[in-house]
């Protein structure tokens, strides 16, 4: 019987240890206590921290690895490249071989290919900066002999490079030389060139550059693949587009000096650009085409009051010289219209041996990454100086809406109205 | 009732509702006033999260906004006194005394600094990005963070840096151990195993240009030497960074949305008095301290690179402090004027010190200082939250301000001189703003003896601070249940000149008087004050604070 009682007592003890435990860690009347056993009570129902889909994606994309994965899909030192060839490539698919020597060089080849036709192959060998340049004379053209871009660590100054490069650019849009041509009279051509030579340039702190290129150029053109429009020799010839029926090679020449004042290179509010270049075109065993060309771009911006509203204003003017008696060849002059000048006009819409620009753009900044725009463009081509009539200039307005990160222009929707009809252009990079 | 008063209890006994196998109904425990917040239980190690700036941004810009139409709770991490109990998060220094000069001299700071008996040894490089730098090991073994002055602004970074992690330190939070010191290339060695991502995202061994290039980068002083910022590894595990919303869903010890902490609310206070436009997430850390599986988590503010006149590698941009990044107003304002409406703080005149940046207190309004885009915990800011802070600012002597500056090193007496007197004038701004919206009294206690002479005694902080000329007091003594709550009158409404009032000798467990301030000048400082105190013959205490918001 005692040990019934015994055995039941013990049970009874034992029944009463939780209570007797909870008595022990819960004083009732403890504040401490109470914050203690919520925190239990949590403890009892941890669960681990979830991170969403959405966030591990916008995680990669802030430590920069979307943009690493991509430069990690290479095989040894070759990489994918995206982009565009020429303003009226599309979009356009390529290769990347990159590699820096122990000596400060790098070697870079790069061949792409867009999905209307377009092909370009490019190697530079020596001393440059792999950042893009943030300013260009003149419209984005191939082979302009700027490579300037912001000074940040470890980029060169100087630069001395071998400069190869192939394109065929199967459709390009040719509307007639002269300010007179017209819109219905739209053809495509096919220019297919090279240039294979060297850059040198140095960089002068931010405010200075200077960059000499020497190079041979070979040139050949001939009927556009675009069907929706006629080919080049169905409406013009050598006459009306002067080097259509013969593409000699050249040795060619280009010299340029750039001075930079601009508060923030890449987002002006204040300061100004002059970009001066000279060219010559010597034409191999053809003294026809042999010319000299040179070109003045200004751009100047002014806070209205504010570093909030800005006027942007850029005057650009070339002239292409042809020796006595010679031309100047039509794939070879600057060009008017599209997504960089007389925005209401379409690309390559205007050429000629003389070139005359205006753009001014009221810029206000809605937000620090958000910026509109109104602009007015108006310019045209000549083929001579004593031609150049300000009656005779095209016109258009516009609209824009810009968007920006890191004191830069990511990309920008452009609206530009003219005499020929509305145009929308989405585009990566500032207008100017 | 009064509202307040009645919202006061009905929280207090919502919270002990919802603690279970409590008894209910005792609004003063007898631990109260809780001195310390028992959030450092052990618990496992939890996961280390990661943070999407991105993310951050966007959510606390357009979905952890409070409602308009909901009323903001109290802070739930408060004594009964409204003060904030020492915790992982917080330890009271200024806000329980005045510190003396020497400790806010020293803040956080446990060495002298770096070991430079030997070279420091390069383990980690951040060439790329906009502030480059990199990880040392010193002599004794220490890692520390290296950060520089950017070439144009000679000192702006580090002095802001050294400065800020003091303040931040006295008002109470925890921060790493930062040092001003000056080095030369040569002092520095690469260990082999340190590694750097180069611009194609590839991993290779750190060069010596790397190391050149930085140093190219960064300010030199004359004599050759390159101040730099030497950042102490925060002792324990990094779990990553905390947010001003919600809690941790692994932490146990972690159960006061930190929207709702008192001391998360009043940073706001803080931030404004030193332009921290940067106080988010991303400048934060959860570390994991204690043994394994004995540990628990601690909360550290980081990187006060952004704060003051400092944007990190130049000036604070003019936005700062005055604008979010993302605002539907003044977007819209500009967008649809086409920008004819301008943003006023454009046209701000900063002056030309490039070891202060861009800093100025006459613009500077506390209460429409907005850090970078909105932060969960400032907008839930009450009254009380800001009144608890303003009574930290306050207790800033213009001498204690210099001597912080000071620690800076800033080489130009005038530059010197300037932040000290813009800061003086910011905490000025503060008081005046703050101080005025609540009855300002404060430091409550008893003197004399129990149950014969004793008093209970007061500041007025307004007064102290000069904001009126002269106030007077009513007050009405009441007994106390403290089960029931209910109040029983021990006295008529008198008035009083002095902020020393006679206790009446009475056997009630608990007393209370009701406090009111009268001054021409502050008219709502007549909010009411109610005091508790629990009447124990032998250790009378004043164990409650109620204010009228």
């Amino acid at each position: 019987m005692k040990m019934i009682y015994r055995i039941l007592f013990v049970a009874l003890l034992l029944a009463q240890l939780p209570f007797l435990a909870a008595q022990e860690t819960a004083n009732p009347d403890s504040r401490a206590e109470e914050l203690r056993e919520r925190r239990r009570q949590k403890g009892q129902e941890i669960v681990p921290p979830k991170t969403s889909g959405v966030t591990k994606a916008f995680i990669k994309m802030e430590k920069g690895e979307f943009i690493r994965q991509i430069k990690a899909i290479r095989w040894k030192d070759f990489y994918p490249q995206f982009g565009q060839i020429s303003p009226t490539s599309g979009f356009s698919l390529g290769g990347r071989y990159y590699k820096r020597t122990g000596l400060g060089l790098t070697v870079e080849g790069t061949a792409s290919a867009s999905f209307t036709g377009y092909r370009q192959a490019a190697f530079h060998f020596g001393r440059f900066n792999q950042m893009a340049p943030h300013t260009f004379l003149g419209p984005n053209a191939f082979g302009a002999p700027f490579d300037f871009g912001d000074e940040r660590p470890g980029q060169v100054k100087s630069f001395l490079y071998l400069d190869l490069r192939y394109r065929y650019l199967p459709r390009e849009p040719f509307f007639g030389v002269g300010p007179d041509s017209s819109l219905e009279d739209e053809t495509t051509y096919l220019l297919e060139d090279g240039h294979y030579g060297a850059v040198a340039g140095y960089q002068f702190g931010r405010w200075v550059g200077v960059g000499v290129r020497g190079s041979y150029l070979k040139v050949n053109t001939g009927p556009g693949t675009d069907d929706a429009f006629p080919a080049i020799g169905d409406l013009f010839d050598d006459n009306t587009a002067p080097g259509l029926a013969r593409q000699p090679d050249f040795l060619r020449f280009d010299s340029a000096i750039f001075f930079n004042f601009v508060d923030t290179p890449g987002n002006p509010h204040k300061g100004g650009e002059i970009g001066l270049s000279y060219s010559r075109y010597d034409a191999r065993g053809d003294d026809e085409f042999d010319f000299d060309s040179i070109a003045l771009d200004l751009r100047g911006y002014l806070p209205l009051g504010s570093r909030q509203r800005v006027l942007a204003v850029r005057f650009w003017a070339s002239r292409d010289n042809a020796d006595p008696g010679g031309r100047v060849p039509f794939y070879l002059m600057d060009t008017l219209g599209g997504k960089e000048t007389l925005r209401g006009f379409n690309q390559y819409r205007f050429r000629d041996a003389r070139l005359i620009y205006l753009s001014a753009e009221y810029r206000w900044e809605a937000a620090p990454g958000i910026e509109g725009a109104f602009f007015y463009d108006t310019g045209n081509v000549f083929p001579e100086s004593e031609d150049i009539e300000f009656k005779h200039l095209e016109h258009n307005i516009g609209a824009g809406i810009r968007f920006k990160a890191m004191n830069r222009v990511i990309f920008r929707l452009d609206v530009g109205r003219g005499r020929e009809g509305t145009i929308v252009h989405f585009q990566f990079g500032p207008s100017f | 009732m009064r509202r307040s008063t009645l919202c006061f209890w009905v929280t207090l006994a919502i919270g002990s509702l919802t603690v279970s196998g409590f008894p209910q109904g005792n609004t003063f425990r007898s631990d109260d006033p809780l001195k310390a917040d028992p959030d450092q239980l052990p618990i496992p190690q939890p996961h280390p999260v990661e943070l999407s700036q991105t993310l951050d941004l966007l959510e606390n810009t357009f979905s952890l906004r409070p409602d308009k139409d909901v009323p903001i709770p109290e802070s739930e991490n408060t004594n009964t006194l409204g003060a904030v109990p020492d915790s992982s998060w917080f330890t009271n220094r200024m806000g329980q005394r005045v510190m003396s000069i020497e400790e806010l001299v020293r803040g956080p700071n446990q060495l002298e600094g770096p070991d430079r008996s030997e070279p420091w040894v390069i383990i980690d490089v951040k060439s790329e990005g906009i502030t480059p730098g990199f990880t040392i090991r010193d002599g004794k073994d220490e890692v520390y963070f290296i950060k520089f002055d950017p070439p144009k602004y000679p000192q702006l970074a580090t002095s802001t840096e050294v400065i800020a992690t003091r303040f931040f330190y006295a008002f109470g939070y925890h921060v790493a151990e930062n040092y001003l010191s000056f080095i030369r290339r040569q002092d520095l060695r690469i260990s082999p195993d340190a590694r750097l991502e180069d611009e194609e995202g590839k991993e290779r061994p750190v060069r010596e240009s790397d190391i050149d290039n930085i140093f190219r980068w960064a300010y030199q002083e004359s004599d050759g030497t390159t101040p730099v910022i030497a950042s102490r590894r925060i002792p324990g595990i990094p779990l990553g960074h905390f947010t001003y919303y919600g809690t941790r869903s692994d932490d146990p010890n972690d159960i006061f949305p930190h929207q709702n902490r008192r001391e998360l609310r009043g940073l706001r206070v803080f931030a404004a008095w030193l332009n921290h436009d940067d106080s988010r997430s991303i400048n934060s850390l959860d570390v994991y301290v204690g043994e394994p599986g004995e540990g628990s988590v601690k909360h550290y503010l980081l990187d006060f690179g952004s704060a003051l006149g400092s944007g990190s590698v130049k000036p604070q941009s003019r936005r700062a402090g005055n604008e979010y990044i993302i605002e539907g107003k003044p977007i819209a304002k500009a967008g649809l004027t086409f920008g004819i409406w301008d943003r006023p703080w454009r046209h701000v005149k900063y002056p030309d010190y490039p070891a202060i940046g861009r800093f100025e207190a006459d613009f500077f309004q506390p209460q429409l200082w907005k850090p970078e885009y909105p932060n969960p915990a400032f907008e839930r800011m009450q009254p009380e939250d800001a009144f608890w802070a303003t009574r930290i600012v306050l207790r800033f002597t213009d001498e204690m301000i210099r001597a912080i500056v000071d620690t800076g090193q800033i080489s130009d007496p005038d530059a010197s001189n300037y932040l000290v007197e813009t800061l003086i004038k910011r905490r000025d701004k503060i008081i005046r703003y703050y101080l005025p919206r609540m009855n300002p009294l404060d430091q409550f206690q008893l003197t004399g003896e129990p149950g014969f002479t004793l008093r209970l005694e007061f500041k007025n902080l307004g007064l102290e601070a000069g904001l009126a000329s002269a106030s007077s007091y009513q007050y009405q003594w009441f007994r106390f249940d403290n089960g029931s709550q209910g109040l029983e009158p021990l006295s008529e409404i008198r008035p009083s000149t002095e902020s020393s009032l006679a206790v009446p000798q009475d056997a009630a467990a608990y007393l209370m008087v009701r406090i009111t301030t009268s001054s021409r000048e502050q008219p709502q400082w007549r909010k009411r004050v109610e005091v508790f105190i629990r009447n124990d013959f032998q250790k009378p205490t004043v164990v409650g604070i109620q204010r009228e918001q």
